[in-house]
C-alpha cells in the first residue's frame, strides 16, 4: 500500500479512513499523515465526510421489533419438550426397517401368488419352440453323421457307437458269428 | 430442559434476529417466519448450545434461513423489493420509523438492496447491530481481512448509490 502523502496515496488514505470508521486506532504517525493528506486532498476529505455520514445513517436506522403475537406463537409451539436427536434417529431407523420389511413381504407374496394362465401359455409356447429347434438340430446332426459313416470317413471309435444304420444289424451279426 | 431459561433467551434475542431478517429480506411476513423458525430451532437444539454461543448460533441460523429464501425468490424469478418496502416494517411504526420512510431512508434501503447478500449481511451485523468483527467473521465463515474488505467496499458502494440518488449522505 502506498504511503499517505500530501499529494498522492489516496488509496492508503481511504484505507486509513475506513480503519478509523472500524474503530481501529491509527499509529500517531499514520494519523498525522492522514490529516495532512485530507488537508490537501479535497476528494478524500469529501469521501471521509460522506463515509462517516453513511455510517451514522446506518446506525440511526430504527430496528423492527418481533410482534407479540409471533412471540406467543413461538412459545406455544415450544411448549412441549423437544424431541431428542436419539429419538429422531430411532424413529428414522424404525421407518427404514418397516420399509425394508414391506419390500421383502411384497416380494414373498409375489412368489406365492397364483400363476397367471396367460403366463403359463406363453412359457409353454416358448418351451415348444426351443424343443423344436433342438429336435431339428439333432436330426441334421444324425443325418450328417450317417452320411459320413456310409462314405467311410468316420474314425474307428465311431464304429463302436451303436447306430441305427441300414444293414448294420446284419453286418454286426455276421461279424459276431 | 430449563423452560424459564429458554423463554429468557427468546426474549433477549428475538428482536435482534427479527431485525436482521427484516434487513436481509425486506419482507415483514417472511422475516417473522424466519424469526419463528430460528427460535424454534433454538428450542430443538437447546441442550447442545452453550449459553455464550446462543447469539452467534441464532444469527447463523437466521442468516442461513434468509439466504435460502432469497435464493428461492431468485429461482422463482422474483425481483428484489427495493423502493417498495421501507427499512422498517412494523405494522405500527413509531415516529423515528416514520421519519425513516423519507427520502434518505428510501435511498439507503435501495442502496442496501443493491449490495450482494454477504456484503449486506456484513453491513447489517456491523453497522446496524453493532456485532464484533470476530463474531461476524465466525458467523459468516469469513477471514477477518476479507470481512473488513467487504465492509469497506460496501460503505463505498452505499456512498456512491446515495450520491447517484441525489441524496447527499
Amino acid at each position: 500500500m502506498k504511503e499517505i502523502g500530501t499529494t498522492g496515496g489516496c488509496a492508503a488514505a481511504r484505507a486509513a479512513i475506513h480503519a478509523r470508521l472500524d474503530g481501529d486506532l491509527l499509529p500517531a504517525a499514520g494519523a498525522e499523515r492522514l490529516e495532512r493528506h485530507l488537508a490537501e486532498c479535497a476528494a478524500c476529505r469529501q469521501a471521509g465526510m460522506d463515509l462517516a455520514r453513511v455510517q451514522a445513517q446506518l446506525r440511526a436506522v430504527p430496528l423492527a421489533t418481533f410482534p407479540d403475537a409471533d412471540l406467543a406463537a413461538v412459545l406455544a409451539r415450544t411448549s412441549r419438550a423437544p424431541r431428542s436427536l436419539a429419538h429422531s434417529a430411532w424413529r428414522a431407523s424404525a421407518v427404514a426397517a418397516a420399509l425394508l420389511l414391506a419390500v421383502l413381504l411384497g416380494s414373498w407374496i409375489e412368489r406365492l401368488r397364483a400363476p397367471d394362465p396367460q403366463e403359463i401359455a406363453r412359457a409353454a409356447a416358448d418351451t415348444r419352440y426351443v424343443l423344436a429347434l433342438a429336435g431339428r438340430a439333432l436330426d441334421r446332426t444324425e443325418r450328417a453323421t450317417v452320411k459320413r459313416v456310409l462314405s467311410g470317413e468316420v474314425s474307428p471309435a465311431l464304429r463302436r457307437v451303436p447306430m441305427n444304420l441300414p444293414g448294420a444289424e446284419r453286418a454286426g451279426k455276421g461279424d459276431a458269428s | 430442559m430449563d423452560r424459564q431459561a429458554f423463554e429468557e433467551a427468546v426474549r433477549e434475542h428475538k428482536d435482534r434476529v427479527h431485525a436482521y431478517a427484516v434487513m436481509m429480506l425486506r419482507d415483514a411476513e417472511e422475516a417473522r417466519d424466519v424469526t419463528q423458525e430460528a427460535l424454534i430451532r433454538l428450542w430443538e437444539h437447546w441442550s447442545r448450545i452453550d449459553a455464550d454461543g446462543r447469539r452467534m448460533w441464532l444469527t447463523r441460523i437466521a442468516h442461513n434461513l434468509c439466504i435460502d429464501r432469497i435464493r428461492r425468490r431468485r429461482v422463482r424469478g422474483e425481483t428484489d423489493l427495493e423502493n417498495v418496502i421501507p427499512l422498517h416494517s412494523d405494522p405500527a411504526p413509531g415516529p423515528g420509523q416514520i421519519a425513516w420512510a423519507g427520502q434518505v431512508g428510501q435511498a439507503l434501503a435501495s442502496a442496501l438492496s443493491g449490495l450482494s447478500d454477504t456484503d449486506r449481511a456484513v453491513v447489517v451485523m456491523r453497522e446496524m447491530q453493532g456485532l464484533a468483527y470476530e463474531e461476524i467473521a465466525a458467523t459468516l465463515g469469513l477471514p477477518m481481512g476479507t470481512l473488513k474488505a467487504r465492509l469497506h467496499r460496501a460503505r463505498e458502494r452505499l456512498r456512491e448509490r446515495l450520491v447517484q440518488a441525489g441524496v447527499a449522505p
